[in-house]
């Protein structure tokens, strides 16, 4: 193959090979450890249910990639690596070699070092695959894509980190940036605004700041690979198992990685070669990394900063420290990229201090704008109520009422909202009215012990142009609670078959069986198959008991659901497109579905009362 | 051979290269000088299409070098540090060159051998000393038999004994392939001894380009003794320097030798010597001592 006519210089191709095989088989190794064995253990559990066993491999497929993040930057850096030596890059540019050959080959060459590793591990998997009844050679050709998509969107990212910078330290600070800023930028924006909500009552989510922030997460590699895109679906967990959204994920990666291959090609055709050695060789991107790293120092600062002045007890002393860190980040960023400690300081101070201020304006403008707005009451068609104060261990809000479109709901939550938002004057920088205890996940204890703790909930109202907008409230313990209360025992039923995908119980036919489980003594569970009728009734008298529970207000119910017994019923559906099971929680309060589950239970001898008392047993042996 | 037009380079706002035109006739060896800094080897990169100018055009053998294989083809550069992969022997290099240009010679680089006994094939160049490494370069370099070698400092740090062994190396094989070399130095006595062409550089030009043999017959140092004062008027020769040694007076004049003698010799000189100037001298004295004067004093 001449060097004058074809993409592949075999001569280079085969250099970079044999030059870098170390890194070939140092992937071997990890790719057996973290993609090989895991499958080949997840495959083989026969004691797991064969939807739990492709779950197993859908995860490991989707997390054990992770180590080509390391493995994409070395392979680039050893086939690119002489462009950030000037002796090696003038002489290899003086061969007959056209430059897209060059880049061509050396592209191939770096992907086939981390690639053909993969794909021989790949070809060792293929005997766990047959095992997987009925999707054995789906999950093949998954993988085989996955690695391929894997490979491809790390190695081209670290190509055109190489192509950008100048030598190794500044081609990872550019690395870094492709594959973290996204996720730092959005986390420094998230936690920003999570001082707004939690402080000043007024939620910041579902809006379109955070949703610049998700595309941020989204085209970076990293992000994408984790939850960035996952994210865009509506229901992750359900979609993460979900091939149509893999593929998508893996084809999203191929696009991008070929946007990326392309730039890069750009890029290292008008690269400054004599600039090897230096921090970054393509002078227009510079400045971007420049004001990229001021804009993050930027970020940090307002946050920051915020957060001692929301707080109060850390002072003038901390802010001023983060004002001096983050103007050190712009600065040492500089001086990385630069090569050099002779900037200019008042410059760089102007500068950074200029980025700051717009940052924190378009921050606090926003917070500002957006907090306070209130849409016009006939516009809201639906309204959800989340309490936002409780989650459980997996971070899931204990309790939602679900889209309810009752006028007189609506109103009522609507003039809480606007009645929150007049007399508590919430916004910026002012003391909240409400101290925040959103750490106490224990709410027995913050409600007998903080005197003027007050329940905080979020309101999701759907506009009738199908926006969702959300809106804190801090509710206190009198008539505002009480209507809360009452509209959650008003749609109790509806909103606990909404939460199971149930529309209608006299419907829940495709519910064939129930595990009945101890949330606290994990080794206790069964299952029990049980008829239509059965389930109806069970499911009739645990809405019931929600209607009917007699508790001063929606807190003190809950937290007994929460802490006293924990047991769940869980349904085994058969319907695809449901959640796989989900959960009932229940305890001695909900006395209609306690009779009919010990009803079940005696068939077998057995008693939640005994469950009771052996939990009731560690409890003390514990406290 | 190779054409320079009116090429331009600038780094960071500083010219490197200012419009600059060079031509090297097929097979002629041309030395390229100048002080640090003078732009030799932005040029030479420029040349071997390393850099990307901001105007301007090089052709080799016709053919413009941007990106051009064909145009590179039968052209070798050896930088003034030599290029080898971090595990590089001089085998692995020879079969890596083999590989980037189709006409190397393999018999060729088996048969110098004898000429590089102290280099062992498989010791890697990186434990190699500079000596060493140049010798693999120009091993590896002459076997591609190129048409046209650009050679950048090729000597620099060697000692005398290596230095004379590879420029003799060197002629013999331009000898031999009739080709053609541009060559970068500082070392004057060397170019003087291998150059057929000479071009001077300063600040990003070319301030002068010719056969050897014209710029030492227009700038020549005369040793003089008159019976008295020094009589010849400023005017009348092209003294560019004039230093009085005793009786002894020794002037640099440029200007066509036999004008210069006839014009002496109305003056009735005790002595008249003419002494030839060395590249070296000519180099030294204007570069180093008036700068880009060096002009106007070798142009007649």
């Amino acid at each position: 193959m001449k060097s004058q006519s074809s993409l592949l210089h075999k001569r280079i191709f085969f250099n970079n090979l044999t030059r870098c095989w170390p890194l070939s088989v140092i992937t071997i190794i990890i790719s057996f450890l973290v993609q090989t064995i895991p499958v080949y253990i997840s495959a083989n559990d026969r004691s797991l249910p064969e939807s739990v066993i492709k779950e197993n491999i859908v995860t490991d497929i989707m997390s054990s990639q992770i180590f080509l993040l390391a493995a994409g930057f070395a392979a680039a850096y050893l086939v690119f690596g002489y462009l950030f030596s000037e002796r090696l890059c003038n002489q290899i540019h003086s061969f007959p070699v056209k430059r897209i050959t060059l880049f061509f080959t050396s592209f191939i060459s770096g992907l086939a070092l981390i690639l053909i590793p993969q794909i021989i591990n790949w070809i060792i998997m293929l005997p766990a695959f047959i095992v997987i009844k009925g999707s054995g050679a789906v999950f093949a050709a998954e993988y085989l894509i996955s690695i391929i998509a894997f490979s491809l969107i790390y190695f081209s990212s670290a190509v055109i980190s190489a192509v950008i910078a100048g030598n190794l330290v500044s081609m990872a600070v550019v690395y870094g940036i492709f594959n973290f800023a996204g996720l730092l930028i959005s986390a420094m924006g998230v936690l920003y605004s999570s001082i707004f909500e939690d402080r000043a009552g007024f939620v910041f989510k579902e809006n379109a700041i955070s949703k610049i922030l998700y595309l941020f997460e989204a085209v970076f590699p990293v992000n994408l690979m984790t939850n960035g895109v996952l994210n865009y679906f509506d229901d992750y967990d359900n979609d993460y198992f979900n091939i149509g959204v893999r593929f998508t994920i893996y084809i999203l990666y191929l696009i991008i990685s070929c946007l990326l291959i392309h730039f890069s090609f750009i890029i290292y055709k008008k690269r400054n070669m004599e600039s090897a050695g230096s921090g970054i060789s393509f002078k227009p991107v510079k400045q971007i990394i420049i004001i990229f790293a001021d804009i993050a120092a930027a970020i940090l600062v307002t946050f920051l900063i915020s957060e001692v002045l929301l707080q109060e007890d850390n002072g003038f002393i901390v802010s001023v420290s983060f004002v001096i860190i983050g103007f050190f980040t712009a600065a040492g960023v500089r001086m990385i990229i630069e090569k050099t400690v002779s900037i200019n300081v008042f410059k760089e101070i102007a500068r950074w201090a200029v980025i700051a201020v717009c940052i924190n304006l378009i921050f606090c403008g926003y917070n500002a704008a957006a907090g306070k707005y209130m849409p016009k009451k006939d516009r809201i068609s639906s309204i959800k109520i989340v309490n936002e104060s409780l989650y459980d261990f997996s971070n899931n809000p204990l309790f939602t009422v679900t889209g309810t479109d009752d006028k007189d709901t609506i109103s009522i939550l609507y003039d809480i909202a606007s009645a929150s938002k007049k007399s508590e004057k919430l916004l910026a920088f002012n003391k909240p009215v409400t101290p925040d205890y959103s750490d106490f996940y224990d709410y027995n204890y913050a409600m007998q012990n903080i005197p003027d703790f007050r329940p905080k909930y979020s309101l999701a109202f759907t506009l009738d142009n199908g926006i969702v907008f959300y809106r804190y409230i801090n509710v206190d313990k009198g008539e505002q609670n009480d209507k809360i209360v009452k509209i959650f025992k008003e749609n109790a039923v509806n909103s606990i078959m909404l939460s199971l995908d149930i529309k209608d119980i006299e419907n829940a036919d495709y519910i064939e069986k129930i595990e009945i489980g101890s949330n606290t003594e994990t080794t206790w569970m069964k299952s029990y198959p049980m008829k239509k009728e059965k389930i109806i009734e069970l499911l009739r008298a645990y809405a019931e008991d929600f209607a009917d529970f007699e508790t001063k207000d929606f807190c003190d119910h809950y937290f007994s659901v929460y802490l006293k017994y924990n047991s769940g019923i869980e349904y085994d559906e058969s319907i695809v497109m449901a959640p796989p099971y989900t959960t009932l929680n229940f305890n001695q309060n909900y006395k209609r579905t306690y009779a009919i589950i010990e009803d079940i239970l005696s068939s077998n001898n057995e008693s939640l009362s005994e469950i009771d008392k052996f939990y009731e047993a560690k409890k003390d042996e514990n406290f | 051979m190779i054409d320079v037009k009116n090429l331009t380079k600038t780094f960071d706002g500083f010219k490197a290269l200012d419009d600059v035109t060079l031509h090297v006739e097929k097979g002629s060896v041309y030395g390229l000088m100048g002080p640090n800094g003078a732009g030799k080897t932005t040029l030479l990169l420029n040349i071997v299409d390393t850099l990307i100018p901001d105007s301007g055009e090089v052709r080799l053998n016709n053919l413009p070098v941007r990106d051009n294989p064909e145009a590179k083809k039968n052209m070798v550069f050896i930088p003034d540090e030599v290029f080898y992969f971090a595990n590089s022997t001089p085998l692995s290099l020879m079969s890596y060159y083999k590989g980037i240009y189709p006409q190397f010679d393999t018999a060729l680089f088996f048969s110098l051998k004898d000429l590089f006994s102290e280099i062992n094939l498989a010791k890697p160049i990186r434990k190699m000393s500079k000596g060493m490494k140049k010798q693999v370069a120009f091993w590896i370099s002459i076997c591609c038999k190129p048409e046209i070698l650009i050679l950048d400092e090729p000597v620099d740090g060697l000692d005398p004994v290596m230095r004379h062994n590879i420029w003799q190396l060197l002629l013999s094989r331009i000898s031999a392939e009739k080709m053609t070399v541009l060559v970068s130095s500082h070392n004057l006595r060397e170019l003087e001894d291998v150059c057929d062409h000479i071009g001077i550089m300063d600040h990003g030009k070319i301030i002068l380009q010719e056969s050897l043999d014209e710029i030492q017959n227009n700038i020549f140092k005369v040793q003089l003794a008159f019976d008295g004062e020094f009589p010849i008027p400023e005017d009348e020769l092209n003294i560019k320097s004039r230093k009085q040694n005793g009786k002894i007076t020794e002037i640099i004049v440029s200007g066509n030798k036999n004008e210069t003698l006839d014009i002496i010799n109305k003056y009735n000189p005790l002595i008249c010597d003419i002494i030839p100037m060395t590249l070296e001298e000519i180099f030294i004295y204007e570069i180093g001592g008036q700068d880009s004067e060096i002009t106007k004093l070798l142009t007649p």
